[in-house]
């Protein structure tokens, strides 16, 4: 194979200020998350501590392998939303090994606003079910919920994508054979009921869970009747008379060793589908990526320095390698699994949409994973590519895209504008996991770009009705534009609400890249079938 | 072809088949269904099924091992050591049906048999015994036995091995050991009838190794110093005796001989005596078969003392003469035991997962019964092996036992090896000469915990071990990120944290690892140690602090057993069986064993201390006694049924005192 040389000078000035840059962004996305992760208040952890439940984090410590990465989704889910009261959105998702399998994890964190569902937890616990969909993965429900969060009701209840999705979920993956299991911790009360209902197996935590549709004041209200919450749907009663749930624990350790015990009756056996070779780490230090990004979105470097440092031994065997040159395509491992790598190395022409076309599908055929960096501002403009048909040639790589069926990892690490997103295999393209580094942009074109299009229209209009624009005006028009851009475009933004499924410390991104590979290998690469190319 | 039907198991059998088969004899083993498929069954030629567990319905069953040998036509029935060895009824029942019985006349296994008798007839012949009263009747009185002045050794009248004997210290003491003693002589050798004799402080434990044929010829093989004991049961065996002169090899030697004699004694014996500190030494017994101790014998004399058997029981002559026995080197051997030292060394029940032997040779000689995969059972003795070590002289014979023995990794079940390595390592055994009772009042030296420190280190490299490996499935070639990114955790530090059982010190030690770079940062308490590891198979290589430490680690299930030179420390994961509140209030056995007795019926009201039951497990009695004052609600179990350690054996229901 072909090793990169790298030629980054990491004495050079540059590199140490965009090193700074760059530490500085991860700093404050690490300090941001530390404060995520400690989930509610102090006094409501101390109040959930004291009754003898563990913290959602805990109990995920505890379900997993000793020693078990833990792939943490949308870590800033909700992030900067609804006055901050939902940090993480209230809920824990993400991919752990137990009893030696790779297992989607969900668990409320009943120390915000009693774990109740914000849109957002909505959404993150839904983005959750569709990663353990697509990629076959069982899922783990760690129940402790009071249900919607009823002042939200409009954005939580009557939709496609709202609650009742989850149930569903449930249901559909049940029958394709993806594993159901459900650990009832504490509250599941109303519609959250159907969460131990609908699993294949669940366990309750005696004098602890409770499930039921209506909670002993409801009941009181309509029926006038007065009864316990443990007698109304507590774990013994479950067990033993109702047979919602199958397992009676004795606390929340009892509980998790119970769920690990179940998934290591699952019998499932993860697919032989790849050539694997010895996993090696690349040559070249991740920390020099600090480096190498510049703290300017339209400034080029070569995107063959970022893959130097993310694949195995920093070996990568390139196709067309002279021809659409500003997309790098070729061959790699990461962790000893084969992968196709397409990465933006400046905008996009007709070659380089028509060869990133050509592998895709060469991959495709091939049944080799695909992994898109992404730095794209867009697709070439102007008479010339019109003419020769970049529509066309566009068309083609994002058909390419759309219809490939081998694994697709996207990680967004610079700018993601217009078009250049679809053809980069962004979320719509329902790549199986996508990620943005701290530097990174997303919008529908760039700040400034945006700015001047407005700019021209407006001045345009000025000049029709005889109105002299001077170019102080013009700055102050365009500067809150490029300000709304920048703000919504951040990685921050994108990730509150789901655009994306984290933010990534490039020296972490190896790792993450490699965990989220091997985890999409649980299910079994279909043949592809391509839609029709324009010719 | 000459058949010879070994009445036995373990260890012993397995020796005695090899010296038969040396000698070109056919070989019949019998076993009971719970040694099917153990090591003798497979050594022999044939092997019979005889019956069920407990021995009296298998190993002590003279009619139906009588029956195999004459079915399968054996010439002569070894009884190896214990069961039916020194059993005269079943060496008669051989003479009668025409099979040699490979040990002594039955009439001179008889009189030894009954301690009281041969103590009477050593007096006799003028082999000095220890001042003391042959049997204890109704009419003995407790004052003629403070007459022989305390502390004195009750002991029942026949069988040996430590069963049943007690020391009573003070007049106050005597008709509880009297009663216990009985119990013990009766259930292990169907006969209650006692003797009593004055007991000597710090005597050694001499005995001598005599041969007789039924020619009149007898000789002695050399004395062995079995002095090393806990409570009567012999741990460490060497020949010769250190600090022994020639002088008094010659003397009691022949004293030794003259014993034998006296009882027209044929086939091998031992003549055990105690030495005094002023070289005065007293006849204790004899027992009228093989030892368990005879290798060391074997390897200083150049004997193997099975064949001399044999060909004795054969009607063959003495191969020589007292002058041709000569000492070469020196010989240690040690038991390697089931049992749990931190526990007082109760017997323990369980399968044996892994097993690594020392390399044997002519320095270093194994003999063991057991196998990797054994279940070793409630119903038969403990032992599992004898390591024994022959070198130019003592001090290298101990060196090269102790080499042996750090190098023996056994796990799954707790033994006595990392004790038996410090108590070679002790330096007064290195000077010798050490009496009976030094191990029992010089236990806790000998058996120091293990520090903290080294427990640490310990768990540091089983947590780097468990973090490093896939513990479940095998690992999918495509798992290999989920397996090395130990602890990954997403915009945070790599972390994680787990509860740690140490078996040794029954506590709990919380875990935590951080990754940085090359190091773990384990975290065990309050304590954090650094480390780097090179990790190969199941050997762990850990640089902690600039010290270096080696484990090598062997997993059974959720325990974890990891050996360093001397110790083997055990941990448990304790998720995979979540201990559950619910057995509170009820008594539970604290091994598995045999209940002897019951002492409280249902409903009864107990008063805290008061005994409640009786369990046996092999040699040793251990009572159960009311935590509190309260009632007896439930009694699970009845006399003479087997538990399992840990199961409850009353349900128990405390009552606090109104204040």
């Amino acid at each position: 194979m072909a090793v990169i040389q790298s030629k980054i000078n990491v004495h050079a000035d540059e590199f140490k200020a965009n090193s700074a840059h760059m530490g500085e962004l991860v700093a404050d996305l690490q300090q941001k998350f530390a404060l995520i992760s400690k989930g509610g208040s102090e006094a409501s952890r101390q109040r959930h501590v004291s009754r003898g439940k563990l913290l959602p984090r805990q109990r995920i410590d505890y379900l997993l392998d000793a020693g078990s990465p833990f792939l943490e989704f949308s870590q800033l889910a909700a992030f900067d939303m609804y006055d901050d009261a939902s940090p993480g959105a209230s809920i824990v998702t993400g991919i752990g090994r137990v009893s030696g399998q790779e297992c989607i994890i969900i668990a409320n964190d009943a120390t915000v606003k009693g774990g109740t569902y914000y849109p957002l937890t909505v959404k993150k616990h839904l983005r959750a079910q569709a990663i353990a969909q697509q990629n076959n993965l069982p899922c783990i429900y760690l129940v402790d919920s009071g249900g919607a969060n009823l002042p939200h009701q409009d954005e939580i209840f009557a939709d496609q994508h709202h609650f009742g999705q989850i149930f569903y979920n449930q249901a559909t993956m049940s029958s394709q054979g993806i594993p159901q299991i459900a650990a009832v911790l504490g509250s599941c009360t109303a519609g959250g009921a159907y969460v131990p209902a609908m699993a294949d197996e669940s366990i309750i935590v005696k004098n602890q869970g409770t499930i039921f549709l209506a909670g002993p004041p409801l009941v009181k209200a309509a029926t006038g009747e007065i009864v316990t919450a443990e007698a109304l749907g507590g774990g013994d009663i479950h067990t033993r008379v109702s047979g919602v749930a199958d397992h009676l624990a004795e606390n929340d350790p009892h509980a998790l060793q119970i769920a690990r015990d179940i998934v290591a009756n699952l019998n499932r056996i993860k697919p032989d589908q790849l050539d694997i070779k010895e996993p090696r780490p690349p040559l070249h230090d991740a920390k020099d990526i600090y480096g190498i990004l510049p703290t300017e979105l339209g400034k080029n470097y070569d995107v063959r320095e970022i893959i130097a440092r993310l694949v195995d031994g920093s070996d990568f065997d390139e196709f067309k390698r002279n021809f659409g040159p500003t997309l790098v395509c070729g061959f790699a491992h990461l962790y000893g699994m084969p992968v196709g790598i397409l990465a933006n190395n400046g905008i996009l022409f007709s070659e380089s949409a028509q060869k990133g076309a050509h592998f895709i599908e060469i991959c495709c055929q091939r049944k080799i994973p695909l992994i898109f960096l992404q730095n794209i501002m867009g697709f070439m403009v102007g008479e010339k590519v019109e003419t020769e048909g970049i529509a066309k040639h566009g068309a083609k790589m994002v058909t390419a895209v759309a219809c490939a069926q081998v694994p697709k990892l996207t990680l967004i690490i610079g700018g993601s504008f217009g078009a250049g997103n679809y053809g980069m295999c962004g979320r719509a393209y329902q790549p199986n996991f996508l990620w943005m580094w701290p530097n990174a942009r997303i919008s529908v074109m760039g700040g400034p770009q945006a700015a001047d299009v407005l700019a021209q229209v407006t001045e345009a209009n000025l000049e029709k009705a005889g109105t002299p624009w001077s170019d102080t005006e013009r700055e102050e028009f365009r500067a809150p534009i490029v300000e709304q851009y920048d703000v919504q475009g951040h990685p921050y933004y994108a990730s509150a609400r789901l655009w994306d499924d984290g933010i990534l410390d490039p020296l972490q991104t190896r790792a993450t890249m490699g965990l989220a590979l091997s985890a999409s290998l649980n299910k079994t690469i279909p043949d592809t079938r391509f839609g029709i190319f324009r010719m | 072809m000459k058949k010879i039907l070994i009445a036995n198991r373990g260890e012993i059998a397995c020796r005695i088949i090899k010296t038969a088969k040396r000698m070109g004899w056919q070989t019949v083993a019998v076993y009971s269904s719970a040694d099917a498929g153990a090591m003798h069954t497979t050594l022999a030629d044939e092997a019979f099924l005889i019956g069920d567990p407990p021995p009296t319905s298998s190993y002590l069953n003279h009619q139906v091992i009588l029956e195999v040998a004459k079915n399968a036509g054996v010439t002569a029935i070894h009884p190896g050591y214990g069961f039916l060895s020194e059993n005269p009824t079943f060496a008669e029942k051989c003479v009668e049906a025409d099979i040699a019985f490979v040990g002594p006349p039955f009439e001179a296994v008889n009189i030894m048999g009954l301690k009281g008798i041969a103590r009477a007839r050593m007096e006799a012949v003028g082999v000095p015994v220890l001042p003391g009263i042959n049997k204890i009747t109704e009419q003995t009185t407790a004052a003629e036995i403070a007459e022989i002045g305390f502390p004195v050794l009750i002991k029942p009248e026949a069988g040996g091995g430590g069963k049943g004997m007690k020391i009573v210290h003070n007049a106050k003491d005597l008709s509880a050991a009297l009663e216990s003693a009985k119990r013990e002589a009766l259930s292990a050798f169907g006969n209650d009838s006692l003797m009593v004799e004055k007991y000597l402080l710090k005597p050694r434990h001499i005995e001598i190794q005599v041969f007789a044929d039924s020619f009149g010829q007898c000789i002695h093989l050399n004395e062995r110093d079995c002095s090393l004991q806990r409570r009567h049961q012999k741990i460490v065996e060497e020949s010769p005796a250190p600090d022994y002169s020639d002088a008094l090899r010659q003397t009691m030697g022949a004293a030794a001989v003259a014993a034998a004699q006296a009882i027209n004694y044929v086939g091998a014996g031992t003549v055990e005596f105690l030495l005094s500190d002023n070289n005065d030494f007293y006849f204790m017994e004899m027992n009228t078969r093989l030892q368990v101790e005879h290798p060391v014998t074997e390897m200083i004399t150049g004997i193997d003392l099975v064949e001399w058997q044999i060909r004795i029981a054969m009607g063959e002559k003495l191969p020589c003469q007292q002058k041709d026995i000569t000492i070469q080197g020196h010989a240690v051997e040690v038991r390697l035991y089931a049992e749990d030292p931190s526990n007082e060394f109760l017997p323990v029940a369980g399968r044996i997962t892994q097993l690594a032997l020392p390399d044997s040779g002519p320095h270093l000689r194994i003999d063991s019964g057991v196998q990797a995969q054994d279940n070793i059972s409630v119903y038969y003795d403990p032992m599992m092996m004898k390591l024994i070590s022959w070198g130019e002289d003592r001090a290298q014979s101990i060196a090269q036992l102790k080499s042996a023995l750090c190098q023996l990794h056994i796990a799954g079940i707790r033994t006595n090896r990392d004790f038996l390595i410090r108590m070679i390592s002790h330096p007064p055994f290195h000077l010798g000469g050490l009496g009976t009772d030094y191990l029992d009042n010089h236990l806790s030296d000998i058996l120091q915990p293990i520090s903290e420190n080294e427990q640490h280190i310990a768990l540091a490299a089983l947590t780097i071990y468990l973090s490093t490996q896939a513990r479940y499935s095998p690992a999918h070639p495509t798992a290999v990120p989920w397996l090395t990114e130990t602890g990954f955790r997403l915009n945070g530090p790599a972390i994680e944290w787990f509860e740690i059982e140490s078996m040794q010190s029954a506590s709990m030690a919380k875990i935590s690892v951080e990754v940085d770079n090359q190091h773990f940062l384990i975290g065990i308490d309050a304590h954090q140690y650094r480390c780097q590891f090179f990790l190969q198979d199941n050997v762990i290589s850990l640089d902690v602090h600039q010290q270096q430490y080696c484990f090598k680690i062997h997993q059974t299930n959720n325990i974890f057993t990891l050996f360093d030179d001397t110790n083997s420390l055990e941990f448990s994961l304790p998720n995979e069986a979540l201990q559950q509140d619910e057995d509170q209030g009820s008594l539970q056995a604290p091994m598995t064993g045999r209940i002897v007795s019951i002492l409280v019926a249902e409903n009864a009201q107990v008063n805290k201390g008061d005994q409640l039951a009786v369990i046996e497990a092999m040699k040793m009695e251990h009572v159960i006694i009311a935590p509190d004052n309260g009632i007896i609600t439930k009694v699970h179990f009845s006399e003479a049924e087997l538990v399992n350690e840990g199961i409850a054996l009353f349900d128990f229901e405390a009552q606090t005192e109104d204040k």
